[in-house]
């Protein structure tokens, strides 16, 4: 584990795009006993930018269409995104009504962004389920949803560093990415709505 | 006082006069905590993150604290467990530590009031003022609805469930007697794998004597793992009736595998009586929903559905011949081919026996490139080969499942061979190095029916591990969620390729490859990749 985390920090700093509050963030969880109180507040929210690279998987959206992710993520509107599974009991209930909540403002703004959820448990979650969990939330059609292949998801979760070796031990986070950049703002925690109004609005220049 | 005063104070005694908490009230708080279902019949609404609404059962409270109402953890989140002594008692003494594995590091002391209770669930706020974190909703709740809920989670003491006593847990595994060798390979695994952990626990038991309270919970939780043989006789109809005679003579806490073909009845069985059946060799489980029962593949069905899908995408293939056996899996494959593929293209469906007798063949249109078998090696002969292979048929398609020795039947054919397979099929030796070490030590790594000792030995792992994590909580519900969180992180592999599970999750694989060789020295590789029909 800590030399994943080790790792991580090394490779971020030749990135070159890094926050210091990020280097910061990775160094002190190798000290102190830090992560055993985070894990009991779980309100504990930490931001950064990183300019994730990743392959140029393909992904299937609800209607069971073929995407590639670089189409996906291509920089013709804005992104938010998250990574969820259909069957999660806790964390994504919670990620899903907060996109819930806030595509009802993006909506409503003259070019909205593309709001995208890609399930971390594609053996479960078939467009079909995919179809029904977006339902369970009143997804808009800004709001998309997406499978795949299970190891080219296992990579995504790798590249956007969120991958905890297995599904239930996923982690909340939300990312978001402008036009005008190549790099994420990377959103860990659970957020308010206004909280993630403003984050979007101030990376969009709003 | 007027008379509008006076109702008003009846109304108020009715609510909350202990007394009067009946099963109607308590079945009103059992829909707030499962479905987020308001008695009026609209959705609860709540707010989470401080100004996130959510109703209904996007986050109802069994979504967190699970059916088990025991509580869960995901990653950052540590959801407490519900039962009447956590809430109600504070810090318990006893040997029950409500809590499993995953969920230890969190310490508890709650001791609630109906008041305190009804607080916390409106507005997050516990009895030492605190507040609760914010991804646990604040519900909106009116004075009855509360007092529905709270009667309903008041109503939750933890006792253990049936099959489990003060020193032993009691397992079965049901089998028919349609395949006695099968049967006895099974038991052989199971009766080995038992023994080895009640070898291994004797130790536990004693140190439990000597230990202090802190650790009771501990060394307590402990029992002797007892395996019941249910031998079901005769026709299946009768089954239902051996079982629950089986079940009354001793209950059992969980049914792990089991080998029949007419599986329904046992199927039944398991989710009336709630007992959490795990069943890694059922090769067509019923088409029904469950919940208790957790099988590793959706069958045959499933396999005929992906083969399916891999010829309508294939433009050369225009009609398409079945073979079809006198059982009952072979015809479901085959009208599950048909259901999926039939309005695409042309697919004759022809039994076996006719063929043997006839040559049928002979009258089927022209040009056949495949012809799908779904059957096992030894009904597939040299003659019923030799008059396919006459009418120039290029390609013979058949189910790993129903054909687990596909070898024979490949080296005999020499055009085209395709498999429909769910199971593992590269790197074998790594994957299987644990499970393999333990089988041979055991003298069962004979190469005989590896497919079924595998998918026993990592059912019984699961079980045996499950029963660790939950302690002494001897809670179904919390066993079947604990094998849930289980699966994606275990480091032995059944014989199934990808394996996973989930909340609710039914079956642990769910997909198939088609494996492909162009002629028949060639070793197969992937020609349809993992499919999970939707």
């Amino acid at each position: 584990m800590k030399i994943l985390l080790l790792n991580s920090v090394i490779l971020l700093m030749f990135s070159g795009f890094v926050t210091a509050a990020s280097v910061e963030r990775h160094a002190s969880m190798n000290e102190d006993h830090s992560k055993h109180k985070a894990s009991l507040h779980t309100n504990h929210v930490e931001r950064y930018t990183v300019p994730y690279q990743y392959a140029d998987i393909s992904l299937v959206d609800s209607d069971g269409l073929v995407v590639s992710a670089n189409d996906l993520f291509s920089n013709d509107k804005p992104i938010v995104l998250n990574f969820i599974f259909t069957t999660c009991t806790t964390i994504c209930p919670v990620l899903s009504a907060t996109f819930s909540q806030l595509q009802k403002t993006l909506n409503e703004l003259d070019i909205p962004p593309k709001m995208v959820s890609i399930s971390i448990d594609p053996e479960q979650d078939t467009p079909a389920r995919l179809r029904e969990y977006a339902k369970k939330f009143d997804a808009l059609p800004l709001w998309s949803f997406y499978t795949g292949k299970s190891s080219d998801i296992v990579n995504l979760q790798r590249s956007f560093d969120i991958y905890r070796g297995n599904k239930v031990n996923h982690i909340p986070v939300t990312f978001m990415r402008n036009t005008t950049d190549t790099r994420w703002l990377r959103i860990d925690g659970f957020v308010s709505n206004a909280e993630l109004l403003s984050e979007y609005k101030s990376l969009v220049g709003m | 006082m007027s008379i509008c005063a006076i109702s008003r104070w009846v109304l108020l005694i009715i609510i909350f006069s202990p007394s009067l908490v009946n099963a109607a009230t308590i079945a009103e708080g059992e829909r707030i905590f499962n479905d987020g279902m308001l008695p009026s019949g609209v959705y609860v609404e709540a707010a989470i993150q401080g100004d996130i609404p959510v109703k209904g059962a996007q986050l109802a409270c069994v979504s967190c604290h699970r059916k088990s109402r025991l509580g869960s953890s995901e990653s950052v989140v540590q959801v407490p467990p519900l039962d009447y002594d956590s809430l109600f008692s504070g810090v318990s003494l006893s040997v029950n530590e409500q809590r499993g594995v995953s969920q230890q590091g969190a310490t508890q002391k709650r001791i609630y009031t109906d008041e305190s209770l009804a607080r916390v669930i409106r507005d997050g706020i516990k009895p030492d003022g605190q507040s609760l974190d914010e991804v646990m909703p604040r519900y909106q709740l009116n004075d009855v609805e509360m007092q529905g809920l709270l009667a309903y989670i008041k109503s939750f003491k933890l006792n253990p469930d049936p099959g489990v006593n003060e020193t032993e847990l009691h397992i079965a595994t049901a089998f028919s007697d349609e395949n006695p060798a099968e049967a006895a390979i099974m038991l052989d695994v199971l009766q080995q794998f038992f023994a080895d952990k009640n070898a291994n626990i004797r130790h536990e038991t004693r140190r439990a004597q000597h230990t202090p309270w802190t650790r009771e919970w501990w060394y307590k939780s402990y029992r002797k793992l007892i395996l019941h043989q249910w031998h079901l006789t005769g026709s299946p109809e009768t089954w239902a009736q051996q079982l629950e005679l089986y079940y009354k003579e001793q209950p059992v806490f969980a049914m792990v595998s089991g080998l029949g073909t007419k599986w329904q009845i046992v199927d039944e069985f398991c989710e009336s009586h709630q007992t959490p059946c795990l069943l890694p060799n059922i090769i067509q489980p019923p088409a029904t929903e469950g919940y208790y029962t957790r099988y590793f593949s959706p069958g045959v069905v499933m396999e005929a559905a992906v083969l399916a899908q891999y010829h309508l995408v294939d433009p050369k293939e225009t009609t398409v011949i079945q073979l079809v056996d006198q059982n009952l899996l072979s015809q479901l494959a085959a009208s599950s081919y048909q259901k999926d593929l039939g309005k695409a293209k042309q697919v004759v469906t022809v039994s076996t026996d006719k063929l043997r007798q006839n040559n049928i063949l002979n009258e089927m249109p022209a040009s056949i490139r495949t012809v799908i078998y779904w059957g096992s090696s030894d009904h597939l002969s040299d003659q019923l080969i030799s008059k396919l292979t006459a009418i120039e048929v290029e390609r013979l398609c058949v189910s790993s499942t129903l054909m687990p020795d596909v070898n024979s039947i490949k080296q005999k054919w020499p055009g085209e061979f395709c498999v429909v397979s769910p199971y593992r099929f590269k790197n074998r030796q790594f994957d299987d190095a644990r499970t393999m070490v333990w089988l041979r030590r055991k003298g069962l790594g004979d190469g005989v029916a590896m497919r079924l000792k595998f998918n026993t030995y990592y059912a019984a792992k699961l079980v045996s591990d499950a029963i660790i994590a939950i302690r002494g909580n001897f809670s179904r519900d919390f066993f079947i969620e604990k094998i849930e969180h289980m699966v994606d992180k275990s480091l032995i592999k059944p014989d199934y390729a990808h394996m996973s599970s989930g909340p609710g999750q039914r079956y642990m694989s769910r997909g198939a490859y088609v494996l492909v060789s162009s002629v028949n020295k060639e070793p197969l590789s992937i020609g349809y990749d993992w499919t999970i029909p939707d």
